[in-house]
């Protein structure tokens, strides 16, 4: 994954200027789509983002490097562009069209390397014109040769890919067609993708991240529900249109009134001057009723269990299946996404999350109180709301999936008390008990409207490059799901005690950071791990302490009066922090546990309370809403 | 808007009138302007000066024949093709006349007008229909680059078999090297008559057709929508386009680039619009013909540069700046 | 790439090699007067026989050895063209290039009476001169969009080829018969003025710039797919057309001094190796020149009894029907997606 972005970009043809004082980034690893009306600048963007342009001032850098200072292959071998009519030589073969995708992978002597055909056979089953690859080009349809010039730029193997207009001259059929050949591009390989792209529809429905531009400006950017509104689509492209949800995708679906059909009188513009303004994303002053989608940062999601694979004697690893989930994620990879998994009750009497499916209308006004309503159902109706966290998430097509929907993995603990007390064990039993087919409802993140800093997501290391992971098996999906995404330049110690030494995991990290597994066996819950964190603190603490600048001029008083002593049996044990120092500490399971922990560390060790995060999933003992 | 075009005409008719004129007071032989009144009105064979004159205005009226046949001969091919670099010379139609001139002059040794202009027309109408059908084959048409490669390629290929022929003929090459140049002072009045008729019906057809052409420039779908005849006015503008410059090649030889230059100049003056833009042609072209003869007589003294040469000279760097000025040239 | 393809260009050009010895042999022996093989053997190898080692030697062999570099040189550069501008109409007889080479010499005959080697470097500088004047004003140092540059370019090398064939016909009216008959057989071509200098010149030339058109080729294919989409694949535009059109314009220039411009074969040796491989290919178009080339002097020479025919005739009247031929059989693609 790459990041491109422009800073104060200026492009202009001869004199006339198209783009002013641009700034624009790309979210890594997702599809944005930039629209606008004709003459926009829209087209001119790409062309300066690919240095097909000199900008007149401001930069484009891409992974922190003006483009303009690479070498012409250097940067194509990072950064490719599908103009929007390429020109095809005379009699070309699909294949040797593709084949010249790797010009920028080659040496002054074009070898032809096994690298270079596998790249090439790659980029024709990814957008499947394998079967083509002998044909000339002249024969093929319009869909068809758009997927070549796709598998050409694919070839060029870089992580970036820009496309100007890839749907024009193509009939819906193939417009679809050519825009999934690029998702599926960017979900597999997680391309990053800037797309130029006329059909607003089309747009919202194949966009992570959409920009609206006009004269040259950003007008807005954000979740295609946040930014495609009946305003947005009135100044930018001077259109009255009605936004209703897509009956297919739940997206923003734009409809033109045209003269015979005038709006109801329209809001006029305020401001003459555009200011690049995040206001302009936030939701129209609508009718009473809005779609979900536009509206809710949290849906509810019907899943229906498609595998179960027992992990250990404690876990087992639930998959779910749902054709709602295209709309589930946040704005790029979080390493810990956190989701409320609903534990039927014993006797349901109705959907109590129909106001939060994908496909609803809300009225925004009692959308806040949705929650405490549920709260007050009886549970046995509405059932228990725990939380876990998404071990993986695949998106349709994705080879190892099941079922033609996307797809998440689940790690459910089964921790089976003796005696069944109401409120208690619900999960465990829930996981022990399912079945294929089986369905259940899920509160997950609306990814058009979140962004990376969607609340779920508990582990924020910020600047530091030393962690420390500690939890039960509760928290081990979560602490498995974020070794996994670590990135390599940090390091630090995860310890994780299970019940029992089957339910051991075999983890992946790129990260530095050493695992240590505890098996519990007959010991109370915790004290493992407790004395564990506190023989791997116990030398270093000081060091983190005095890295972090803290914990020198203020006292021990100031430090005192911060940690609060929280009564963990009222309120729920949770705070997290993104982390300042060098140092972080994450940690989470049973509450008692965990404040012990944190004590230690805070108190005792003197490290600063900003560098612990720490959360209570569950009290012994003690039932959960 | 309205005024504009009464007066690109008004300044046309005084600038044909001061042409004219500089093209009968200037020359090699410098003569007064009574004695140029005097041999206009009382013509007298043994006055060296009146025999003088006589001369110069048989190439003034040749020249004003000429200028107006190519400049409508380039308008209505420019808008009979869509294609701003559309020119008698550029598509070959020069090309394919002079060559069937030069093999009337080997094979059969002519020397008339009359004759001159039959190849001519024959080898107009030959290198025009060769040209257009060479450059519309193919999936887009007949585009500007197409039209103009084919007809570069039929001038080399054309050129290559007059150099053979006159080669074997060392007469043939003497009278060829110097009709090819393109000149205006081989023909009499009576020659010019001769021609003349062809011309007016050529000019006569353009001036009709100036509604078609306005029609055919939006495209021949939308020309067909307006009611045109798209087939039959394409076959009729292509005949008078062949009468005009057949006429144009027998009467002063291949003469390039006057065709291209007229029409843009005009278009500048008053707009596309065919119903003003010819008949400012029809001024334009022999304004700018005679200009060019007269510049082509006093240059390099005490010889003469051919009128050929001299259109050529004006007209490349015009032809070029149409071509830079346009970002793309509509491939 | 599958191997029938790969196969073909190979098999074509063993056949159009033996094709092309075969026309030397016929050309040194079998034109009259003809030489005994016997005997032009003898004479290569070394041993002098009065009256066949000049004919052989300073003749026939230079003749035919000329003969096979201009047509490679030619091939090459036709084709270099015909595939940078998209155009199998686009090779250096139409885009300016042969008649500024043509000026070149007929200034130099009209001027200075020039002859041989001083002919030869008036027609190679004009050539170049000419190629440089269209290059920087079609403004082929800047990358466009699309086929702008190229389209530019072509039309550009028309319009200055159309006022340099104005000023030819003028000098042609400034100069005595003898004169302007001369000049007008330079600009027909022919092998006539072949010798083992010119002949080294040549080859020289090719030696150089083959190796760099090898190396340009693979950038040809690249930016072939227009200017857009050659950048963004990382290759350098601007550099990589001037290159591609000076070592085009450097062989024709070349050739067009030694031989003078015989028309067509740049034209023709490009689309007819494609006809024969079903793909452009330098190598067999490089051949394929080589073999017209012979065959139109061979049949100069041969065909019309008495009277030799110079070759530029020959490459000219067989020319210009088939370039007709070949128009109207294959569609002729510009552009296209």
């Amino acid at each position: 994954m790459a990041l491109i972005q422009t800073q104060h970009l200026h492009l202009a043809y001869d004199r006339r200027d198209i783009v002013r004082d641009l700034s624009l980034a790309l979210p890594e690893g997702r599809i944005t789509i930039v629209v606008g009306a004709n003459g926009c600048g829209k087209s001119t963007l790409l062309r300066g983002m690919s240095r097909l342009l000199a900008p007149r001032s401001g930069t484009v850098v891409l992974d922190g490097s003006d483009i303009h200072t690479l070498r012409g292959k250097e940067l194509a071998r990072r950064l490719g562009l599908l103009p929007q009519t390429p020109i095809a030589p005379d009699g070309v073969s699909v294949r040797e069209l593709v084949s010249r995708g790797r010009f920028p992978h080659q040496g002054l002597f074009q070898q032809w390397t096994a690298a270079d055909e596998e790249a090439v056979s790659d980029a024709l089953a990814a957008t499947r014109t394998d079967e083509l690859a002998h044909r000339p080009l002249e024969e093929l349809s319009g869909g068809q040769r758009q997927r070549v010039w796709i598998a050409m730029a694919l070839a060029q193997q870089t992580e970036v890919l820009l496309l100007d207009e890839p749907t024009t001259y193509l009939d819906v059929t193939h417009q679809l067609e050519v825009l999934d050949v690029v998702r599926d591009l960017n979900r597999h390989r997680g391309t990053t993708i800037g797309i130029v792209l006329h059909d607003l529809n089309l747009a919202a429905r194949y966009a992570d991240h959409l920009v609206a531009v006009r004269d040259g400006e950003i007008y807005a950017e954000g979740a295609p529900a946040a930014v495609i509104t009946e305003r947005m689509v009135h100044e930018v492209f001077a259109l009255n249109a009605r936004v209703v949800p897509d009956p297919v995708t739940g997206t923003p679906m734009v409809l033109p009134l045209g003269r015979d059909h005038p709006a109801e009188p329209h809001p006029e513009p305020e401001e003459d001057a555009m200011t690049t303004s995040a206001a302009h994303a936030s939701p129209t002053t609508t009718p009473e009723q809005v779609p979900v989608l536009e509206h809710s940062p949290q849906l509810a999601y019907e899943l229906t269990v498609s595998a179960i694979q027992p992990l250990g004697q404690s876990l087992v690893r639930l998959t779910f299946t749902s054709p709602d989930l295209v709309h589930f994620g946040t704005g790029g990879h979080p390493l810990d996404l956190r989701i409320k998994m609903i534990i039927p009750g014993p006797n349901p009497t109705a959907d109590h999350f129909a106001a939060v499916r994908p496909g609803a209308l809300l009225d925004p006004e009692q959308h806040a109180q949705w929650y405490r309503t549920w709260l007050q159902i009886d549970p046995a109706d509405r059932g228990w709301m725990r939380t876990y966290s998404v071990r993986e998430l695949r998106g349709a097509g994705h080879p190892g999936n099941l079922t033609e929907h996307p797809e998440i993995d689940v790690d459910f603990v089964l921790h089976l008390e003796p005696e069944e007390t109401p409120g208690s064990g619900v999960a465990a039993r829930w996981a022990r008990d399912v079945r294929v087919g089986d369905t259940i409802s899920m509160l997950g993140p609306n990814k058009h409207l979140v962004g990376p800093d969607y609340g779920g997501i508990e582990f924020r290391p910020g600047s530091a490059r030393t962690v420390l992971l500690a939890g039960d098996e509760t928290a081990l999906p979560a602490i498995c799901s974020i070794l996994e995404a670590l990135p390599a330049s940090i390091g630090g110690h995860a310890v994780i005690e299970v019940p029992d030494a089957t339910d051991q995991q075999q983890v992946l990290t790129r990260s530095g950071v050493q695992i240590t597994w505890l098996t519990r066996g007959q010991a109370p819950h915790g004290q493992l791990m407790t004395a564990e964190v506190q023989r791997l603190m116990g030398d270093s603490a000081h060091a983190f302490r005095t890295e972090a600048g803290l914990g020198t001029g203020g006292g021990e008083g100031d430090r005192a009066a911060e940690l609060e002593d929280v009564d963990i049996d009222s309120t729920i044990l949770w705070e997290t922090t993104t982390g300042q120092g060098e140092f972080y500490a994450w940690l989470a399971g049973e509450a008692g546990t965990i404040k012990a922990l944190r004590r230690h560390l805070v108190s005792e060790l003197g490290i600063d309370r900003r560098q612990v995060s720490f959360m209570g999933y569950w009290r012994q003992g003690r039932p959960e809403n | 808007m309205a005024r504009a075009p009464l007066l690109a005409f008004t300044g046309g008719v005084l600038a044909l009138v001061v042409a004219g004129t500089l093209s009968l007071l200037v020359g090699a032989r410098s003569v007064g302007p009574e004695t140029v009144w005097q041999a206009l009105v009382h013509f007298d064979q043994s006055v060296t000066d009146h025999v003088v004159i006589h001369a110069r205005l048989e190439r003034t009226v040749a020249g004003i024949a000429v200028g107006a046949s190519l400049a409508a001969a380039g308008a209505a091919m420019q808008g009979l093709t869509r294609n701003p670099l559309a020119d008698p010379g550029i598509l070959g139609l020069n090309a394919g006349a002079a060559a069937a001139v030069v093999v009337g002059i080997y094979v059969l040794s002519i020397s008339r007008v009359t004759e001159f202009m039959a190849f001519a027309f024959v080898g107009a109408a030959i290198g025009t229909a060769a040209v257009y059908a060479v450059s519309s084959l193919g999936r887009d048409g007949a585009t500007p680059v197409k039209l103009a490669l084919a007809g570069a390629a039929l001038t080399a290929g054309l050129g290559s078999l007059v150099n053979a022929l006159v080669l074997l003929d060392q007469e043939s090459l003497d009278r060829m090297r110097f009709w090819q140049v393109g000149t205006l002072g081989a023909r009499s009045l009576a020659d010019v008559g001769t021609v003349g008729a062809f011309m007016a019906v050529g000019m006569l057809i353009v001036l009709v057709a100036t509604r078609t052409l306005n029609a055919l420039s939006l495209g021949d779908d939308a020309a067909v929508g307006l009611g045109v005849n798209v087939a039959g006015a394409r076959l009729v503008l292509g005949l008078a386009i062949i009468l005009l410059c057949g006429a144009a090649v027998a009467l002063a030889g291949p003469i390039g680039f006057l065709g291209l230059v007229v029409p843009h100049a005009a278009r500048l003056l008053v707009g596309g619009d065919y119903r003003r833009l010819v008949p400012v042609a029809l001024l334009a072209g022999p304004v700018l013909i005679l200009v060019a003869d007269v510049i082509g007589r006093v240059i390099a003294p005490p010889a003469e540069v051919q009128v050929g040469v001299m259109t050529a000279l004006i007209g490349v760097p015009v032809f070029i700046l149409l071509i830079r000025s346009r970002r793309q040239v509509g491939l | 790439m599958n191997r029938r393809a790969l196969g073909r260009p190979l098999l074509s050009l063993i056949l159009l090699a033996a094709l092309v010895l075969g026309a030397v042999v016929a050309r040194v022996l079998a034109v009259a007067p003809m030489v005994p093989a016997g005997q032009a053997l003898a004479v290569i190898l070394g041993e002098p026989v009065p009256g066949i080692s000049f004919i052989v030697m300073d003749d026939r062999l230079p003749t035919a050895v000329v003969a096979i570099l201009a047509g490679t040189a030619f091939g090459l550069s036709g084709t270099i063209f015909q595939t940078l501008l998209r155009n199998p109409l686009a090779s250096p007889d139409v885009i300016g290039v042969t008649l500024g080479a043509s000026a070149g010499a007929v200034i130099a005959m009209a001027l200075f009476q020039a002859q041989g080697a001083a002919l030869f470097w008036c027609a190679l500088l004009g050539g170049l001169a000419t190629a440089l004047l269209i290059l920087v004003v079609a403004g082929a140092h800047r990358p466009g969009a699309g086929g702008a540059v190229d389209n530019r370019f072509v039309l550009v090398g028309i319009g200055v080829g159309a006022a340099l064939s104005s000023l030819i016909s003028y000098l042609l009216t400034r100069i005595d018969t003898r004169t302007a008959g001369d000049a007008m057989h330079w600009m027909i071509g022919s092998l006539s003025s072949a010798t083992w200098g010119r002949a080294l010149v040549l080859a020289i030339a090719l030696v150089l710039l083959i190796p760099v058109l090898v190396v340009l080729v693979a950038r040809l294919r690249v930016l072939q797919l227009g200017d857009d989409t050659a950048t963004s694949l990382g290759l350098a535009v601007p550099p990589t057309r001037i290159g591609l059109i000076l070592v085009g314009v450097v062989l024709s220039a070349l050739t067009v001094a030694v031989t003078g411009p015989l028309s067509f074969v740049a034209f023709l040796a490009g689309p007819i190796a494609r006809m024969i491989v079903g793909r452009p290919s330098f190598p067999v178009a490089a051949a394929v020149g080589a073999l017209i080339v012979l065959l139109a002097d061979l049949i100069g020479q041969g065909a019309f009894g008495t009277t030799d025919m110079p070759a530029g005739v020959i490459t000219g009247a067989l020319g210009a029907p088939f370039l007709l031929w070949l128009l109207t059989r294959t569609p002729t693609p510009a552009s296209g997606r």
